[in-house]
């Protein structure tokens, strides 16, 4: 259950990534098309509130948040090393 | 929110952050190892590590049999059970006022060390210890362990520093969090861009680089950082705001004056298979202590851990059960939950702080966001530093940035070489060494001063590499030491299953590779044509964009 | 930076006071008050007061230092802690 919610978010905020010009660029390397945008930051929203609904129902109401918001911390994290490491492979990224 | 309040809470944020943020980093730095303290403590102690955890049933049974050998007149018994965070069985007694020789002769010696041992644990203050011993679950032999302040120092030191009274430490550290409360919030009043670049890192680009870490290690464990500090408030906020009127009452005061000891209850009559039955029946979590209170004949069970928020944050734990001793029937459950919201609030918070009821997984989890809290203060300060070696052209340095920057390396990067030197003495100061607690402390703060000098006498570029090589040297050679003083590391802690000392060596190479990369990355900054001149100095975040 | 953001020293001076010292006075006014009005709550009424403290002590330095002039700053901080000390003295006056 745990490792579930952990997956779902890390989808969440992949998604939440993808849904900003900036990072759609460095993670995909080409430009993103403008009514994916949108799309995207609908999914990342909806994976993260799933992701919370599976932590609550994984460790309860106490130490489900706990657990959601000690998770994110590495998770967003993972996110950024992504897309800062990806950007590197783009010769024409910022 | 205006551009002028978000410059105004820019230049707050700067200065509280500036202003204790040496101590803030130290704090921070303590305080997260402080999440493994215990573990910490079971590392710098070798001689624990060889002993694997058997059966609590068997293991209870040869405590109680050692126990009787070696304090027999005693009134009260304690058994340790070994736990995920401490594996090792330990017994210990309060015996004030009874003659020590009473122990069987073959124990005598064990037990004068260990009453000795005590005493000089006590000198050193803390919550007051009763003598005790390790035991082998296996074999039954007694052990002594080095004597070690061990992890209990980093986490004392987090709260109450050290060369001072407990009060003014604490009132210290409690500036200290204030600032850091303040830091905080106008550093969220500040960010402007707080979800358009929160993903954002941008490799290569001096200050900017230094900016979105700080950002980035702020932000993401931002209800920690706010968690961490306003609880850090509350935990000392007797000292901070003084005005509750009323004295805490010690207790256990009345209660320790009693008759002459008579009529001690043996162990080995005890149902102690009825009884471990029943806690396991009534608890979800493992049992941790056994305390024996041998006039009364009872003995009372406690949980190994907390498992609620509204239990007992800290200071013995949340649920206890007592037992007759005679026919091992549950005369009391207690269980200390919180009885109105305020209080569930209250404890709620402190248990956040303290974390005890974390099992090992949410604890590393804890462990990487408290060094999300260093690397926000770290970055922090370099960041002052390297926004004032852009701005000035000349070669003049100010006294103060001058202050500012030796301050910085040694708070940073000095800390860090440090505590590797306390470890590092842990493992080269002989284990029968007189007062070898106190003397591996001040082996720490001498090499803490030294970096002071060193960072003094150096130019700030050199010192910062030089004393980052060594620090990481140091953490890198710590799993080759144990090796060499014949003690568990890495690959023979992995082999025998001893993740505590495996993960213990894990962090030393990882802190290690990190403070070889910082070093790196200084040292490649500087060869280039001083970046920050490339790069506005401005801060871009602090500029109104239209 | 200091210049571009305030005038000038006595204008930090003046906010720092009202901001640290007067939202410390708030804290612990809030830490008196809460115990009165909860004479039954021992420990937790003590640990509502320092919760309500501290949220108060750290709003009134952002306040102090965000607000237009040092003289709004003293109006913002200092008009709670006027009202909060005249309920204090009020209460504790009438309860002795």
């Amino acid at each position: 259950m745990l490792i579930t919610m952990i997956f779902v978010q890390a989808a969440g905020f992949l998604l939440l990534a993808l849904s900003q010009k900036y990072h759609y660029r460095n993670l995909m390397h080409r430009a993103p098309q403008s009514s994916g945008q949108t799309a995207f930051r609908f999914a990342g929203f909806a994976a993260l509130a799933v992701s919370v609904g599976t932590g609550l129902q994984a460790e309860g109401m106490q130490f489900g948040p706990i657990w959601w918001l000690a998770s994110a911390n590495v998770v967003a994290l993972l996110v950024l090393v992504l897309s800062a490491w990806r950007a590197e492979g783009e010769p024409n990224g910022r | 929110m205006s551009a002028g309040v978000r410059q105004k809470n820019a230049w707050l944020h700067g200065w509280a952050g500036l202003l204790l943020g040496w101590l803030m980093f130290a704090i921070f730095v303590t305080g997260t190892i402080a999440f493994f303290r215990q573990e910490v403590t079971y590392w710098m102690q070798p001689e624990l590590h060889d002993s694997d955890p058997g059966e609590p049933l068997e293991m209870a049974r040869m405590a109680i049999d050692r126990l009787e050998h070696i304090a027999p007149d005693a009134r009260e018994w304690q058994i340790e059970l070994p736990s995920e965070r401490e594996p090792q069985l330990s017994v210990s007694w309060e015996a004030d006022g009874a003659e020590a020789d009473s122990a069987s002769s073959a124990f005598a010696a064990d037990r004068a060390r260990a009453e000795e041992a005590a005493a000089q644990a006590n000198a050193r203050g803390g919550r007051p210890r009763d003598p005790g011993v390790a035991v082998d679950p296996a074999t039954g032999a007694i052990i002594h362990p080095r004597e070690t302040a061990g992890g209990d120092f980093l986490y004392h030191f987090h709260y109450q520093l050290h060369f001072m009274s407990r009060g003014s430490g604490m009132l210290l550290v409690g500036l200290v969090t204030l600032a850091m409360f303040i830091a905080i919030l106008s550093g969220i009043v500040t960010h402007k861009k707080i979800f358009k670049d929160f993903f954002t890192f941008r490799r290569r680009k001096g200050q900017r680089s230094w900016l979105d870490a700080h950002n980035a290690a702020a932000v993401f464990a931002l209800p920690f950082h706010l968690m961490i500090t306003f609880s850090g408030l509350l935990l000392i906020g007797g000292t901070l705001l003084p005005f509750s009127g009323q004295e805490r009452n010690r207790e256990r005061q009345g209660e320790m004056e009693q008759q002459a000891p008579t009529d001690l209850a043996a162990g080995s009559s005890l149902p102690l298979s009825k009884i471990l039955h029943t806690a396991q029946r009534e608890w979800s979590v493992p049992v941790g202590r056994l305390s024996f209170d041998r006039r009364a004949n009872t003995v009372e069970l406690s949980s190994q851990r907390n498992d609620s928020l509204f239990l007992r944050p800290g200071g013995g734990p949340g649920r206890n059960l007592t037992f007759d001793g005679t026919d091992g029937t549950l005369l009391e459950r207690e269980d200390n939950l919180a009885s109105d919201g305020i209080d569930r609030t209250n404890r709620a918070i402190r248990a956040l702080h303290l974390g005890r009821f974390a099992d090992w997984q949410l604890r590393w989890l804890y462990f990487v966001a408290g060094i999300g809290g260093t690397v926000m203060v770290a970055t922090g300060l370099v960041l002052w530093s390297v926004k004032r070696a852009a701005k000035r052209r000349d070669a003049l340095i100010p006294i103060g940035q001058r202050l500012a920057e030796i301050l910085n390396i040694g708070a940073v990067a000095g800390l860090n070489l440090a505590i590797a030197t306390y470890f590092w003495a842990n493992r080269l100061v002989p284990a029968g060494t007189p007062n070898r607690a106190e003397l591996e402390i001040r082996l720490f703060f001498i090499a803490w001063t030294v970096t002071y000098l060193h960072a003094a006498a150096r130019k700030p570029q050199v010192a910062w590499v030089e004393q980052l090589m060594v620090g990481g040297g140091l953490f890198a050679l710590l799993p080759i030491l144990s090796f060499a003083t014949g003690s568990l590391w890495l690959p023979s802690a992995v082999a025998s299953g001893n993740w505590i000392v495996a993960g213990f060596d894990a962090v030393c190479l990882l802190t290690a590779t990190v403070m070889f990369c910082a070093a790196r990355f200084i040292t490649r900054g500087s060869e280039r044509d001083n970046v920050a001149q490339d790069f506005p100095i401005v801060d871009r975040s602090l500029v109104p964009a239209e | 930076m200091a210049k571009s953001v305030y005038a000038n020293r006595r204008e930090v001076l003046l906010r720092s006071v009202i901001g640290v010292l007067g939202g410390y006075a708030l804290a612990a006014l809030a830490v008196l008050l809460t115990i009165l009005l909860l004479p039954a709550g021992g420990r937790s009424a003590e640990g509502l007061g320092q919760m309500i403290g501290f949220s108060f002590f750290g709003l009134s330095v952002i306040l102090a230092f965000s607000v237009r002039s040092a003289k709004k700053a003293w109006m913002v901080v200092g008009l709670p802690l006027a009202l909060l000390g005249a309920c204090y003295t009020l209460l504790s006056g009438g309860g002795a």
